[in-house]
């Protein structure tokens, strides 16, 4: 069955029509080529296809694109403005946190959402925060200098 | 990996998401967090013709005081419990056991009723339809076999949520409501301890609160949790403990035990011992009873012999914990 699904995505309001049983990754890739949400497992586990949801890290394989309608949708598309990259995207690069970068967007938009509800973050809370983003490249310690590089605790690089 | 068709109903009150589940008994899901409800459908497990979104209906969510109780409603996120001074002051273990499922993308969506609810799980089950084309169907998917052993007659499959076993160890009750009906029973009751059909729910019935009692003056006693898996943030419970310590007035001393993923349900022992014996003493004693209580067979990605064990590492670790919190109070 298919149906008009209104989604607020970084902003800008889109309508869908789509079949209900698909995901919100589903339709973010397929359907408005915002692509830069990757799909790793498909069942919850990697991280890979994290976006926000009204502010918090959710997985967009396991949220129903019905279950998304009338919450505010932000993907890595959405960080950058007027053509700037966002400071955190910025610190991934200047600390080598990616590598091949398929966890990159997930990493940063977690990363993102926590130094918002908590610009002081320590590493402990940065190691907890992306417990669920898999990354097979970096082994974690540049990813977590980068989003520490924004987080006014005390000890900052 | 595609979910199978399915038509969503996203009905605004209880009493039409009640009428759905009567009309459509048998045939339809309810869905809240999502996130294991979709994963078993994406393994083509489970292929409902209808599901129900839990997201319209008000009053369904948050956490709120009655009497003398703490109600948590169904569809409240991990997250929000995680967040909660008054779950943090009251019942700090169910805190605990919160923030060990999973990691925080997932405390985000998945619900208190969904992880409560949530089947149970076996390697030669819990697969791809890829893995299970051409394989008979085992008794958890209305076959009449056994995958994991030989000749099993039953099924064996664990149930593996983390915070069921500190509300059982809280004397939590749950309300189940349906058409019409609504009741309210101890948690312990939702369990049939068979793998085949974990829950004694019925297809028309809704859990949709959680009552946890307020401990009264005096009675006060320490839930502590204990949890074991190798891979922080992504592991279900391949063993797990809640402790119940309190000492009444007597000196008498009660402990609770409920171990987690040690078969179809958790299993609550309690044990109480008069002024005189020492925890360290009676300590053999309850680990016998974990031992003779507990099952473990090789159907998890570690092997039943080793789960087995942990079972009693963990009771231990959880009694050990309780008792040094209740010195620590008694000094301060």
């Amino acid at each position: 069955m298919k149906r008009n699904v209104i989604l607020r995505i970084n902003n800008e309001e889109y309508t869908v029509l789509t079949k209900t049983n698909r995901t919100l990754l589903e339709v973010l890739r397929e359907d408005l080529h915002l692509t830069g949400t990757k799909e790793g497992c498909g069942e919850g586990v990697c991280g890979s296809c994290t976006v926000l949801l009204d502010g918090r890290p959710v997985r967009s394989c396991l949220l129903l694109v019905t279950e998304a309608e009338g919450r505010e949708i932000k993907t890595i598309e959405g960080l950058a403005k007027e053509g700037r990259l966002d400071p955190i995207q910025e610190a991934f690069i200047e600390h080598h946190a990616i590598q091949c970068g398929f966890c990159s967007p997930g990493m940063i938009l977690t990363g993102y959402a926590l130094l918002k509800e908590n610009p002081r973050a320590t590493e402990e809370e940065i190691r907890f925060a992306i417990s669920g983003n898999i990354c097979r490249c970096t082994g974690y310690v540049k990813i977590v200098e980068a989003i520490r590089s924004l987080s006014t605790s005390e000890g900052r690089r | 990996m595609r979910l199978p068709p399915f038509e969503i109903f996203e009905p605004k009150t209880k009493g039409g998401g009640f009428n759905l589940l009567n009309r459509y008994k048998g045939d339809i899901k309810v869905i809240s967090g999502g996130t294991e409800l979709v994963v078993l459908m994406k393994d083509g497990l489970l292929r409902p013709r209808y599901l129900m979104s839990l997201k319209n209906i008000k009053g369904l969510k948050g956490i709120r005081r009655k009497g003398r109780s703490l109600i948590i409603g169904c569809a409240t996120p991990l997250e929000e419990i995680i967040k909660s001074r008054e779950v943090k002051s009251l019942f700090p273990a169910l805190v605990d056991a919160c923030i060990l499922v999973a990691a925080p993308p997932i405390q985000n969506r998945a619900t208190i009723g969904g992880n409560i609810l949530q089947d149970t799980r076996c390697i030669y089950y819990n697969q791809t339809e890829i893995f299970r084309n051409g394989l008979e169907p085992c008794l958890k998917g209305g076959g009449n076999l056994c995958r994991a052993i030989k000749g099993g007659k039953r099924c064996f499959s664990v149930y593996q949520s983390d915070i069921a076993p500190v509300l059982i160890a809280y004397d939590a009750k749950v309300k189940i409501e349906s058409k019409g009906e609504s009741k309210s029973m101890p948690i312990m009751e939702l369990f049939t301890d068979k793998g085949e059909k974990p829950f004694t729910l019925e297809g028309d019935e809704l859990l949709t609160e959680i009552e946890i009692p307020i401990p009264g003056n005096g009675g006060k006693g320490i839930v502590t949790y204990k949890k074991f898996r190798v891979r922080d943030g992504i592991e279900y419970p391949f063993a797990s403990a809640a402790a119940m310590v309190s000492i009444n007035g007597g000196g008498q001393e009660n402990v609770v035990l409920v171990i987690g993923a040690c078969g179809a349900s958790p299993k609550r022992l309690s044990f109480s011992f008069s002024e005189g014996d020492t925890i360290e003493a009676k300590m053999g004693e309850i680990l016998d009873g974990v031992d003779k209580k507990t099952v473990a067979i090789d159907n998890l990605a570690l092997p039943g012999e080793y789960r087995k064990e942990m079972f009693k590492i963990m009771a231990k670790r959880a009694i050990k914990d309780a008792y040094d919190l209740i010195r620590k109070e008694k000094t301060l």
